[in-house]
């Protein structure tokens, strides 16, 4: 927002407004009520609903004035208005009487209640008698999938969510029915929603047309949940969450406002996504420790279980989703010799090149990202790996028409106005990607190729570049001829030589250009050749350079690199390590770590080397299923710890709500092993220069067990030079009173008291848990929510819903009162700077195969061979969130993309069902083979050597396949249907199952009173 | 598990060489090709007498509309008719000043003869009555529209008159 500010009077009283937003969000910004429904304050106003009505004077002479909207009318200077005055409050008071006409008052069971933005406002405008007697027209609902439940007869007609789903986020599936009252909202017939942002409606919707389905199934009332301030642990961008809670299990997400990151929404894999917390695949007891009292596993049993490790050497695998204190603490329990992410050689590569692109180019936020005027998406599908990136990239396409409109004298916030005058006018976004993506809609141009052909394209633009700086070429004529030439050498093709052009003609023109790419791909000359595309950027002077956007896979992925260093081990190498006879390693401890990418032959060759096995995770996967020993460690809602997102920044999740004993961070489990195994600590005298600082390292006792987050980082602050302050100094404990009573409450004033807390159970007030060094209590009583930088949830009086946030906002999209400076995480200089890792010396032992693509490539080179890649999905790319019961049950049955040739050939058509038969040779000369049954989607553009689909291909195919298409006979297609429908049965069961467990257990949790790790029971 | 029948339209096969024609013009004169949407359904509409959810899907496809887009411009519109209606659509108005100057009666009167409430359709596939917001005839009240034709200063017996007549002239043409 701009600094220039008009002096304004609202009610006599003067007001310093910003002339850059309307009157309503100016009005709002001084944190004065006005009620509204249809203005959003990221979507702008589009004066629909007349609820901000506001009497404007002429002069200070004026008694009279004139009702005007004020989310359509432009802060002037000087400007006279009343919201006290009687003839703006009647006019309030009956538009929503006339709502009130038709919306029904079924309160006591909508999901909304009690946090109902039309409550507020009814309650705001002051009208609280109910007049009509007549009839209410009544609306048959539709059924919109397993995460948005559908009441259109509480709708008020703001129009919001179609200008939410629609207008800001480009969904296609949604829009408004009919005319006058009866105007319906909803999909064009039953079906699930197909956006990935479509759960925020829940909270754009006003009142209860658009609620949270998993909620409502589980449901609990808004001042009854617990709740903490969190980070989404289910990709890199790291969107603030409100998490909440109600007699132990996680009931919903909401979002939790961060101007630089998600600001007002999030998609539905944040959402929805968490129901993994409750899910019955997880782990909720230890195995392999004896217990020996009945009630509870204690510290004693845990010892006496490792006690024959003690100063054993492990080696560690961390993991991109566990948090950066487990992963460091891993490191240094099992030393940086031995520690390793878990990614195999080429994963290593590609994470050195990202450390490397990450240390020199700064990544945007998401709201720098909206500022864009170019951007470019390299073989990376956005849409579904880091949606709520997408969804500012769409926005950042809006800046055309914005600056077309601005030239007219429009303001941005008019937004209708804004969309009618820009048309089918966007700022050029360009996507070079090998699947089709939820942004093609919205592209100038989207080409579909195989990686490393995407790779060639990004070396000829380099050249390009290079080119053009020496010879000084300034026209776009002059730069055609010159691809024309490279591209001839280059070998490629006339579409990815236009495609180029236009990319480079649009650069010319952009004032803030952006690159985003991932590390999906796992391809390391893709990230290679963008780091000298960037460099041939800088090192020129006719164009821009570009902000470039690394996006990792996992919520911890950059944390986990910035712990990297050139020891880290490989998959490959770790096993290499294990089966070293030089070496004696006591076994393998996993952190939180499925090793997803391994082949079950690879998971039984790990099993087989590793003596000892520890496996710590939350969820069962198909090692904990083997391991020795398991420890069963709190999700996100349930622990403390950081993250780190995409551009480095950590952010602190908070726990929401206690687990049951044994489960408890995995920090805490990794505590308990440094008791016994120890840890390691570089010797504080390294030689100058410092390069072999290993050789130091020794192995120390620890002298006392941390029980709160923050006694850990002052334990690694004060013993490791690397680490972040990234939290304030861990009081002592004779204060910790004092620290409790200034502590912010997870619950709401208006929880319905101490003695409902745990009605579960007991109706005696209990004792509230007590957390060492936790700035938040486990109660209704501290400080209210509003004053922390950390808010765990949202309201403020008669601000009810989530839109209270803007009571808590500088200025209305500004930063929050509260807000801290956000950390940010360096990555160490070794890897940055020299992404030379030993993995490409030291590897003698190659047990699995690396160079096998490349020799049966050279083999099937006359065959023809293609690669497949598995198109990204919102609900299943990422293991945790794949794991809700409701994502599983709206999995879509298979389906692969071809072109026609290809279709013609094999003689299948469009929607038909085929057999196909991937095969490939692996280095042992065996034939590997995979047939799915799918059905047929043909794409134009796309070349014959690439094939795409919805389904994962096992991983003993390599990426150089042969594939055979024929049509599948009935029998084929009814066993594939079967199989599964049965698998959506499956998941509903699951669910069923699920609910019924928590309804259960609603009745009886076991109460703690004490937190801080095992023993206290 | 709940199955869901699915059926592909594909417009090439549902609409015909004339319909395609007709509405292909309407595109080419449109800026972009989903502001021929409403033109489309009209086209469609004039030869079928209705859009069926089976024209709707076929429309969408040959424009390359949203469903959800299309299906908001058919409702929105009282001449769109997403139902199968009679030979005769009365529109009959239903505002302010027809209701002071005997629309009432009026409607009574239509009623009795069809048969038929709001909404219906005669038996004989004739006559399908609805209600029209404001026809812009309040000088004339109250008034009906029946096809392009508008009938002003209704009274009951006028009313039923022009219904009869038409019943007959349906005959005539039929």
């Amino acid at each position: 927002m701009s600094e220039k500010k008009v002096t304004i009077f609202i009610d006599d009283v003067p007001y310093q407004l910003s002339t850059e937003d309307n009157l309503l969000a100016g009005v709002l910004s001084q944190k004065l009520n006005l009620p509204y429904f249809c203005w959003h304050p990221s979507m702008g106003s589009v004066g629909a609903c007349r609820q901000c009505a506001v009497t404007q004077f002429q002069d200070e002479a004026d008694q009279r004035g004139r009702i005007v909207m004020a989310c359509i009318t432009p802060v002037t200077d000087g400007m006279r208005i009343s919201i006290k005055n009687k003839a703006a409050s009647e006019f309030r008071e009956q538009v929503i009487a006339a709502m009130m006409t038709n919306h029904p008052h079924d309160c006591p069971v909508c999901a909304e209640g009690g946090e109902c933005h039309l409550q507020d406002m009814t309650v705001m405008t002051g009208h609280s008698v109910r007049e009509y007697q007549g009839t209410k027209r009544t609306f048959s609902n539709q059924y919109l999938g397993e995460l948005v439940g559908h009441e259109m007869n509480r709708c008020i007609t703001c129009y919001r969510c179609t200008r939410f789903y629609n207008d800001y986020a480009g969904g296609k599936d949604f829009g408004v029915y009919g005319s006058k009252n009866q105007v319906y909202f909803g999909r064009q017939s039953d079906g699930a929603l197909e956006s990935e942002f479509s759960g925020n409606l829940v909270e754009v919707c006003p009142t209860g047309v658009f609620t949270n389905k998993v909620f409502s199934s589980h449901y609990t009332r808004k001042w009854d949940l617990q709740s903490a301030p969190s980070v989404c642990s289910h990709c890199s961008v790291g969107c603030n969450l409100s998490i909440g809670e109600r007699y132990g299990s996680v009931r919903r997400v909401m979002n939790r406002y961060n101007g630089d990151i998600n600001g007002y929404f999030i998609c539905d894999r944040g959402r929805f996504g968490i129901g993994f917390v409750n899910g019955e695949q997880r782990i909720r007891q230890a195995k392999g420790i004896a217990q020996q009292s009945t009630i509870t596993l204690t510290k004693l049993d845990v010892a006496k279980a490792l006690s024959h490790f003690r100063k054993k050497q492990f080696i560690g695998i961390g993991s991109a989703r566990a948090s950066l204190e487990a992963n460091f603490y891993l490191k240094n329990i099992v030393g940086a010799e031995q520690f390793s992410p878990g990614y195999y050689d080429e994963e290593m590569k590609v994470a050195a090149q990202h450390a490397q692109l990450l240390a020199s180019n700064k990544a945007p936020s998401l709201s720098e990202i909206e500022n864009s005027d170019f951007i470019f998406v390299i073989a990376e599908d956005i849409s579904q790996t880091a949606p709520r990136m997408a969804l500012s990239v769409r926005q950042a396409l809006g800046n055309a028409a914005n600056d077309k409109a601005a030239k007219i004298g429009i303001p941005s916030w008019q937004d209708s106005a804004v969309r009618t005058i820009g048309g089918k006018l966007l700022s050029p976004l360009f996507s070079l990607q090998s699947t089709t993506t939820k942004l093609d809609d919205v592209a100038e141009q989207a080409l579909l190729l195989p990686v490393d052909q995407i790779s060639k394209c990004l070396a000829t633009l380099t050249k390009l570049l290079q080119l053009s700086h020496v010879q000084k070429i300034n026209n776009d004529k002059k730069a055609e001829k010159a691809l024309k030439d490279l591209a001839e050498q280059d070998q490629l093709s006339v579409t990815e030589q236009s495609f180029i052009t236009s990319i480079y003609k649009a650069l010319r023109k952009a004032t803030k250009p952006l690159f985003i790419s991932g590390t999906s791909a796992v391809c390391a000359e893709l990230l290679s050749n963008i780091t000298n595309l960037m460099s041939a950027f800088k090192s020129q002077n006719d164009m821009i350079a570009p902000a470039l956007i690394i996006v990792p896979t996992c919520s911890n992925s950059v944390g986990l690199l910035s712990i990297l260093d050139e020891q880290s081990l490989s998959i490959e190498q770790v096993l290499a390590q294990l089966n070293d006879p030089d070496k004696s390693y006591q076994g393998l401890i996993l952190l939180e770590q499925e090793l997803a990418n391994l082949s079950a032959i690879q998971i039984a060759q790990l099993r087989k080397s590793a003596q000892t096995l520890i496996v710590l995770d939350h969820s069962e996967h198909r090692l904990s299923s083997i391991a020795d020993i398991v420890l069963p460690v709190a999700a996100v809602s349930e622990g403390d710890g950081h993250y780190v997102n995409y551009q480095g920044r950590a952010q602190q999740f908070v726990q929401v709500h206690v687990p049951v004993l044994p489960i408890q961070e995995s920090w805490r489990w990794l505590d308990n092993i440094a008791d016994i195994v120890g840890i390691k600590v570089a010797s504080k005298v390294t030689e100058a220069g410092g390069v072999k600082s290993n050789q130091h390292t020794q192995v120390v006792v620890k002298k006392s067990a941390y029980e709160s987050l923050a006694q850990l980082h002052q334990f690694f602050i004060d013993t490791y030079a690397q680490w972040p302050k990234l939290m304030a100094k861990a009081s002592d404990e004779t204060k910790s009173d004092e620290a409790q009573k200034k502590a912010i409450a997870r619950m709401s004033h208006r929880a319905s008291g101490r003695t409902a807390q745990m009605a579960n159970i007991t109706v005696h007030e209990a004792k509230t848990t007590q957390k060492i060094d936790d700035n938040f209590s486990f109660s209704m009583e501290g400080r209210s929510a509003g004053q922390s930088s950390d808010m765990p949830f949202t309201w403020s009086p008669g601000w009810n819903s989530n839109q209270a946030i803007g009571q808590f906002q500088t200025e209305i999209n500004g930063q929050l009162l509260t807000e801290k400076a956000a950390v940010f995480i360096p990555i160490l200089s070794e890897i940055a700077s020299n992404p030379c890792w030993r993995l490409t010396e030291k590897i003698t032992d190659r047990t699995f195969k690396s160079d096998a693509a490349e020799s049966s490539a050279a083999k099937n080179q006359a065959a023809k061979p293609l690669t497949y890649v598995q198109q990204k999905n919102v609900y299943f790319s990422e293991w945790q969130a794949a794991l809700t019961p409701e994502f599983q049950m709206l999995r879509q049955s298979n389906k692969i993309y071809i072109n026609a040739e290809t279709a013609q050939q094999a003689g299948v058509k469009k929607s038909q069902w085929c057999k196909i038969i991937f095969s490939a040779t692996n280095e042992k000369m065996q034939l590997a083979s995979q047939s799915i049954i799918s059905q047929v989607c043909i794409v134009k553009q796309l070349t014959s050597s690439l094939v795409f689909g919805n389904f994962s291909l096992c991983q003993s195919l390599s990426h150089e396949l042969e594939m055979t298409i024929s049509l599948a006979c009935d029998q084929e297609v009814t066993d594939y249907l079967a199989q599964f429908n049965n698998g959506l049965i499956a998941a509903k069961k699951s669910k069923e199952k699920m609910l019924e467990r928590l309804k259960v257990k609603d009745q009886t949790i076991p109460i703690r009173l004490f937190l801080g790790g095992l023993n206290d029971g | 598990m709940e199955t869901i029948d699915i059926t592909t339209i594909d417009y090439q096969h549902y609409l015909t060489a004339t319909e395609i024609a007709a509405i292909e013009h309407e595109a080419s004169i449109m800026e972009t090709r989903e502001a021929a949407g409403i033109e489309a359904l009209k086209v469609v509409q004039a030869h079928r007498g209705w859009i069926s959810d089976e024209s709707l899907f076929a429309i969408s496809d040959l424009l390359a509309v949203p469903i959800a887009q299309l299906e908001g411009v058919a409702t929105f519109y009282n001449l769109i008719y997403r139902q199968p209606v009679g030979q005769n659509v009365i529109h009959l108005c239903d505002s302010i000043a027809c209701h002071l100057t005997g629309l009432d009666s009026v409607l009574a009167a239509i009623k009795q003869y069809l048969n038929i409430d709001y909404g219906q359709t005669t038996v004989d596939g004739k006559f399908t009555l609805l209600s029209n917001a404001c026809l812009g005839s309040c000088d004339k009240a109250p008034a009906m529209m029946i096809g392009t034709e508008h009938y002003q200063h209704l009274s009951p017996e006028s009313a039923v008159d022009i219904l009869q007549q038409l019943a007959v002239k349906g005959e005539v043409n039929g």
